[in-house]
């Protein structure tokens, strides 16, 4: 059997070693030999009735004097442990030390059994705040993460801290060491020194699993296709539409969501908080009008500006003009005015009215949000840097050019990963309206001017697809709505719409979509019938 | 959340290269196959080849990542994106009809069904082109600048003395004939597209329509001009016709319109593509 290795990582003092005694408690030392590498000495000591046990073993180590591979060779050679404990030290990295342990040598005969890591509740929220990447490294690259000295913590103190520890390894196991006496200590303690194999698969096993599901498939599409085909030829049809539409949504949308992503990390790894900051001007009235022609320099998509108005926001931008850059963006992109026009010739002012009013609303959502600011945080996870697997955020900037268009691709790459699963599941409920709802639906509820005004509203929310399609498809409404409610369509679409609002969860706090998505709707509806009064006398 | 491990590769990286690489052989293939004009827009495909390339960079930065190790992966996420690949590579991309989009559903039977739906659309296409910006080279930019009224006439051409509209001009000549109807009265006209048939389109009446895309499959809505036929209740919905006949201006539903008289319908081959484009 091959040895198993645990690696204990942690602060000095923040419980690693008592972990280690809790660790021999439960081991079989009888006739089991084990294995104490120490890379630094702590306070507590490992208990004297192990030390004096002759199957354990503590060896002190120095990196710097010897390297992990000889140490781990010699040490299997002289003690042909059955288990081997390293007891990190906390200021190194643990990616490193499991890079050093891929050794074939050490692949042949050792196998990582856990690894764990310890934190000072007492310590962890200022070293969380102060430490930064090389614990949240620590934490990142562990199975199970051991709150010790939470005793005195309130319940949702010590809630507060298991999110945080969520947020950086959502994978990982939170556990309280025995002996703790914090609220709830014992609770999901089961295996927290021996590890118990739940529910986790091998990769063979879901490589034999989606062979499968992928036969299966197969064999039930060609078994539909000898079967009777026009028994099944209607809802195979509907199916295969809506696939079709599905598909089509992503391929366009995919292009634009790419350039977002590489754009928000070309912000994030190439320019430097301090100038994107002076980019927009401190005065809040020119940080304004720099934030909705922003847009006319940046020619994308609804898709692609929510991923760079969350970077934006997270590199200093105040709020309210990121608010106003995010919703002015789509609408005075130079691809969706050039649609407008292209959807109502020889009517100009269309395409004008659509490009003011969008300003207009814009600013008003980006004044609220000055007037009545936000407290909190707007983004989602203050640690999705250091989460983020690029190589640059953790490990900080590193000068040479060539690692630094690896770490925009790469964080591009995370990005285009964590954004990409809202535009799809968007993208899916955009095609079943298009193949279920009857879009006549709407032409029957008809009803006055504030009526429609509303329905074209939601159908904006419900419809659009793409800022540059909303021009097109708002045409198609043009006899049976007033032109009043079809502009409402083509301002608000580009802003906001279902894909749009999973996007914006997936980077933005609940409240924050949930108060923004109101002002947008809610402006919107004022706006355009003082628009329709004024200019339709209606 | 799903939780995979291994002692050998990375996971999570495999998984990431599998589904970008994946989605970049997929949007070279219809692009090399021409599928893609069953989902988009000509004028998106420039986009999309860029896609394609980000795809591509963003994944040669991976491929070393693959090698190192990773014990635990969760592999949840990456669910969402293999389920639009698989499918994408397993279901076949269809072009659509009015069957299979929403729109033109049950309610060809009813008041506002579809026939409104395109007598607006064909209004609205109508609306829509005013000059050669959609030319037959779909790779002008958006952005372009209209071209003056010179190169416009040299764009719509009568053959001798008959309006063919075809894949690349039916919407130009919608336009044409919103715009400009008076100056084709009694101009012939041929013209081919799938039967529509509404309610409120009265027995001899059917448009020879054609679905147009603006951006995707997504915002597909058919066109046409209205034609009146006195064999139009034998034409099945759907099937593909050639109409030849002439251009008559009339009063419809308070509106002048320009319609086509039928002279003769016959049964035509579904045309190369699939759909029209506004642009």
């Amino acid at each position: 059997m091959k040895t198993q290795l645990y690696i204990i990582t942690g602060f000095l003092g923040s419980g690693k070693t008592i972990y280690i005694n809790g660790l021999l408690d439960n081991l079989d030392l009888s006739d089991e030999k084990v294995v104490i590498i120490q890379c630094e000495q702590g306070e507590s000591e490992i208990d004297n009735a192990f030390e004096c046990n002759s199957n354990v073993h503590i060896i002190k180590w120095e990196r710097t004097k010897k390297s992990v591979l000889k140490l781990i060779e010699d040490i299997l050679k002289k003690y042909r442990p059955h288990s081997i404990i390293i007891e990190h030290n906390g200021t190194e990295s643990t990616e490193k030390l499991l890079e050093d342990l891929q050794k074939p040598v050490i692949q042949k005969n050792c196998v990582i059994h856990n690894i764990v890591h310890t934190i000072d509740a007492q310590t962890f929220e200022v070293f969380i705040d102060n430490m930064g990447a090389i614990l949240t490294e620590q934490i990142a690259s562990s199975d199970v993460i051991v709150v010790n000295n939470s005793s005195d913590f309130t319940k949702s103190r010590l809630k507060a801290v298991e999110k945080l520890l969520k947020t950086v390894n959502p994978t990982a196991k939170i556990a309280r060491t025995a002996g703790d006496t914090g609220p709830g200590a014992q609770e999901g303690n089961e295996g927290l020194y021996i590890e118990k194999q739940t529910k986790q698969l091998k990769l063979s096993d879901v490589a034999f699993f989606t062979f499968c599901l992928l036969v299966l498939c197969y064999l039930s599409v060609s078994v539909l296709k000898a079967a009777n085909f026009e028994l099944i030829n209607i809802n195979l049809s509907r199916f295969q539409a809506l696939n079709t539409i599905f598909i089509s949504i992503l391929i366009q949308a995919f292009p634009f969501i790419l350039f977002g992503v590489i754009a928000s990390s070309v912000i994030q790894v190439l320019i430097s908080n301090e100038t994107i900051v002076k980019l927009f001007p401190e005065k809040m009235g020119l940080g304004f009008v720099a934030a909705i022609f922003a847009g006319l320099l940046f020619p994308v998509c609804d898709c692609a500006v929510v991923p760079v108005a969350a970077r934006l926001e997270k590199k200093g931008v105040p709020v309210p003009t990121v608010v106003a850059f995010m919703l002015a963006a789509p609408l005075m992109s130079p691809l969706s005015i050039a649609s407008t026009f292209y959807a109502f010739p020889g009517q100009p002012s269309v395409a004008i009215y659509r490009v003011i009013l969008g300003i207009i609303i814009s600013v008003i959502v980006g004044l609220t949000f000055w007037i009545f600011p936000e407290e909190k945080q707007i983004t989602l996870n203050r640690l999705a840097a250091v989460n983020c697997k690029c190589g640059y955020c953790n490990t900080g900037a590193s000068k040479k050019p060539a690692s630094k268009i690896e770490a925009v691709f790469k964080h591009a790459g995370s990005e285009f990963f964590e954004v990409g699963r809202f535009i799809i599941v968007g993208a899916f409920l955009s095609s079943l309206v298009q193949t279920f709802l009857p879009k006549d639906i709407l032409l029957k509820i008809g009803g006055g001017a504030a009526a429609s005004i509303i329905i074209m509203l939601l159908s904006a929310f419900v419809l659009s697809v793409c800022s540059t399609s909303d021009a097109f498809i708002a045409r198609t409404f043009v006899n049976q709505f007033p032109m009043a409610s079809v502009m409402g369509f083509m301002v608000l679409g580009p802003m906001i719409d279902i894909k749009n609002v999973l996007m914006l969860l997936g980077n933005f706090k609940k409240r924050f979509v949930a108060k923004l998505v109101f002002l947008i709707f809610s402006f919107t509806f004022i706006i355009l019938s003082f628009f329709s009064i004024v200019f339709f006398g209606l | 959340m799903l939780i995979v491990r291994s002692n050998k590769i990375n996971i999570e990286a495999l998984f990431k290269l599998v589904i970008l690489l994946g989605f970049a052989f997929f949007f070279s293939m219809i692009i090399a196959t021409g599928k893609a004009l069953l989902y988009v827009n000509p004028r998106i495909i420039p986009y999309v080849k860029f896609g394609i390339a980000a795809l591509v960079v963003i994944a040669l930065f991976y491929i070393p990542d693959v090698l190192k190790p990773q014990r635990k992966a969760n592999i949840g996420i990456y669910l969402f994106f293999l389920i639009p690949l698989v499918s994408a590579f397993v279901i076949q991309a269809k072009p659509l009809d009015t069957k299979s989009i929403a729109l033109g559903d049950v309610n060809l039977s009813q008041q506002a069904g579809t026939g409104i739906n395109v007598n607006n659309a064909s209004n609205a296409a109508a609306a829509d082109t005013d000059s050669t910006w959609q030319a037959q080279d779909t790779s002008i930019p958006l952005t372009q600048e209209q071209p003056d009224d010179d190169v416009y006439s040299s764009q719509l051409k009568l053959d001798g003395d008959t309006i063919v509209m075809d894949d690349n001009n039916f919407v130009k000549w919608l336009q044409e004939l919103y715009d400009n109807k008076q100056k084709y009265q009694g101009k012939k006209i041929q013209v081919i597209g799938f039967v529509l048939k509404g309610k409120e389109l009265s027995k001899n009446e059917f448009y020879p329509a054609r679905l147009m895309m603006a951006c995707c499959t997504a915002d597909l809505q058919p066109v046409g001009l209205l034609c009146r036929y006195k064999n139009a209740p034998e034409l099945k919905q759907d099937s593909w016709v050639k109409v030849e006949g002439t251009i008559k201006i009339i009063d419809y539903k308070g509106e002048q319109t320009a319609i086509i008289i039928a002279d003769n319908v016959s049964n035509a081959q579904k045309p190369e593509y699939d759909y029209v484009y506004p642009y």
